[in-house]
């Protein structure tokens, strides 16, 4: 007989009650994971697409706030102050050795958010060092077709020969790019003249990416360009630091919402404990007179305490990592995780998170145990029997 | 060394802080080692106080208890149960048996205290002695009242204390019952323990060599 062995039977002594202070803690532990994995992992992910429209810098429509500029990227927004006729007017500038314009426009297929990309055929092509997988690239700038990057197509189960419907007319798919381990996989792309023209816009794009052969004058090239047209170029830094700061108050909410959760499995384990105690006031005074000193006592209902953290910390683990797994395939319904993420946006098994898990909700469950271990060791053996 | 295992002297116990209820009110005794006593008198008299200071689950108002030479009213309360743990051992009325853990267990849960070992040679020594060897592995709810007593006879026992107290140890069992345990009981004295024991049955303190009577917390007769 050792503490442990004596714990573990008093916690499975009443087991409808064990089952829910662990549920406490196991959901309280879960939201925490899922929640904040989700929001952990949407940062890596963006992190990751620093580089995803492989310029150096991005020029945009002067927005009020990030917000906007998120809208612009993911489509929803179309600003209609850059004319397509600045682009040539960037490229020609010294030392910039591209600019690609981008017409970003919130479409679907089969009911679900994608990203339509307008391009410039040969130049994203060239740009993004574009493969086919299956298919012929466009040949025509003007052409009346779309191509599908390669998760749409497994995604949707298409391929060259299935058409895609927007505004009430279908589309061919002409060819199915080469997996990039970009947002390219998630988006579909139509020439940018035929986007206008189905989407009735004019002749307008929603941004420029633009390459240079000199990082270290960027601010030669920001000034170039705003010379050229009252526009907003940001470096990829700064647009990556505008969207972390939105996903930033995106965390804060989750983080507060699993805070929620933690605080109520801690209030829950405070009060089991109480009522632990106060139902075994016999079994302390019996533990008292056999010799058991308080410091034991106090050890029994804190390892009891801990016991509950560590397995609503597994369990809690365990439910987070499968509910934020399931939880993927809605986020990236989201144009804006969309334009932003790969096609994984899931969790991914951490040890690392696994431990911090563990190690918060224990503490949690110790600290919460603290009150109510000391209210037992105090306890004296005739105090504790004689109210029997 | 003193000859009395067990000494008291000018011991008072009183209970309350606006309402006092005086329960013991200058007990001195002396009891010899490896003697059998008695303490007896009627409900309310204050037997289970004086058998509690005793044993150190509770602490005078005034007045001093030895164990050996020790005062014991005088330790802080880790000595103290170091002192039970070692050398004391309890048997309650209604057994005071841990409800979720097997007989046996029971009696190893006392061990972990004094860390004795080897703890499970040892418990299987103890439940055989009290004859229950096939009862190890039941719960107390699986056990009758004087199968109970059986085991909370062992678990005392299971540090080898000198001192056993027991407080109406067959109050609550059947004639056989009571029969078996007294049997025990007189047998654990005869291997040279200290034996006292708090009853109101006069078969019981018959057997004993010392008999303490007491009325109203106080000592009126021996």
């Amino acid at each position: 007989m050792n503490i442990l062995k004596l714990v573990s039977k008093n916690i499975l002594r009443r087991k409808g009650r064990f089952v829910f202070t662990l549920l406490g803690i196991t959901i309280g532990m879960a939201a925490f994971v899922a929640l904040l994995s989700m929001g952990n992992n949407l940062r890596s992910e963006v992190s990751h697409q620093a580089d995803a429209l492989g310029a150096n810098l991005i020029v945009m429509a002067r927005a009020d706030c990030p917000f906007i500029n998120m809208a612009v990227l993911t489509g929803d927004h179309l600003p209609e102050s850059i004319p397509r006729e600045i682009v040539g007017q960037i490229a020609a500038i010294d030392g910039i050795t591209g600019a690609v314009p981008y017409l970003t426009l919130a479409s679907s297929v089969q009911e679900t958010p994608v990203t339509l990309i307008g391009i410039l055929p040969d130049e994203m092509k060239a740009h993004r060092e574009w493969s086919v997988a299956e298919g012929i690239y466009f040949a025509d700038v003007n052409e009346q077709s779309i191509i599908i990057g390669n998760s749409i197509s497994v995604r949707f189960e298409m391929g060259v020969g299935d058409v895609i419907t927007l505004r009430g007319q279908d589309y061919p798919i002409v060819a199915v790019l080469d997996e990039t381990n970009s947002n390219d996989d998630i988006a579909i792309f139509m020439p940018l003249n035929t986007a206008q023209e189905v989407f009735g816009l004019g002749d307008y794009v929603s941004f420029i990416a633009v390459t240079v052969d000199d990082v270290t004058q960027t601010d030669r090239y920001i000034s170039a360009i705003t010379n050229i047209a009252n526009l907003s170029v940001s470096t990829n830094e700064e647009l990556l630091n505008s969207v972390l700061m939105i996903l930033g108050s995106l965390e804060i909410t989750l983080q507060l919402i699993a805070s929620v959760a933690l605080i109520a499995a801690a209030f829950g384990i405070i009060n089991t404990m109480m009522t632990a105690i106060y139902e075994r006031r016999r079994e302390i005074g019996i533990l008292r007179a056999m010799g058991g000193k308080s410091n034991v006592i106090f050890r029994v209902f804190i390892l009891e305490s801990g016991l509950y953290g560590l397995l609503g910390g597994l369990l809690g683990f365990a439910v987070g990592f499968v509910v934020s797994r399931l939880a993927a395939p809605l986020i990236q319904q989201n144009e804006f995780v969309a334009v932003l993420g790969t096609p994984d946006t899931a969790v991914t098994f951490s040890f690392s998170l696994l431990f911090i898990v563990l190690g918060l909700s224990v503490l949690i469950s110790i600290v919460s145990g603290l009150y109510p271990a000391f209210k037992a060791s105090r306890l004296t053996p005739m105090e504790a029997i004689r109210n029997v | 060394m003193s000859d009395y295992i067990i000494r008291t002297q000018n011991l008072q116990k009183t209970y309350g802080n606006k309402v006092k209820t005086h329960a013991l009110q200058g007990v001195s005794l002396e009891i010899p080692r490896g003697s059998f006593s008695c303490i007896v008198g009627t409900s309310g008299h204050g037997k289970s106080t004086l058998l509690q200071l005793i044993g150190g689950l509770d602490r005078p108002t005034s007045g001093n208890v030895f164990i050996e030479n020790t005062d014991i009213s005088t330790l802080n309360d880790n000595a103290l149960s170091e002192l039970r743990s070692e050398k004391i051992g309890f048997v309650f009325q209604f057994f005071n048996l841990l409800e979720n853990l097997t007989a046996i267990e029971n009696i190893q849960t006392a061990m972990m205290f004094k860390k004795t070992k080897p703890a499970n040679k040892r418990a299987l020594e103890l439940i055989d002695m009290v004859g229950l060897s096939d009862k190890a592995n039941f719960k107390p709810s699986e056990l009758s009242g004087g199968q109970m007593q059986r085991i909370a006879l062992a678990r005392a026992l299971a540090n080898d204390p000198d001192i056993l107290l027991m407080d109406e140890p067959t109050g609550n069992l059947d004639s056989q019952s009571e029969k078996d345990v007294m049997e025990h009981i007189l047998s654990i004295h005869k291997a040279g323990k200290t034996i006292v024991i708090v009853t109101h049955n006069n078969d019981i303190a018959d057997k004993a060599d010392l008999i303490f009577e007491m009325r109203d917390g106080k000592l009126v007769g021996k």
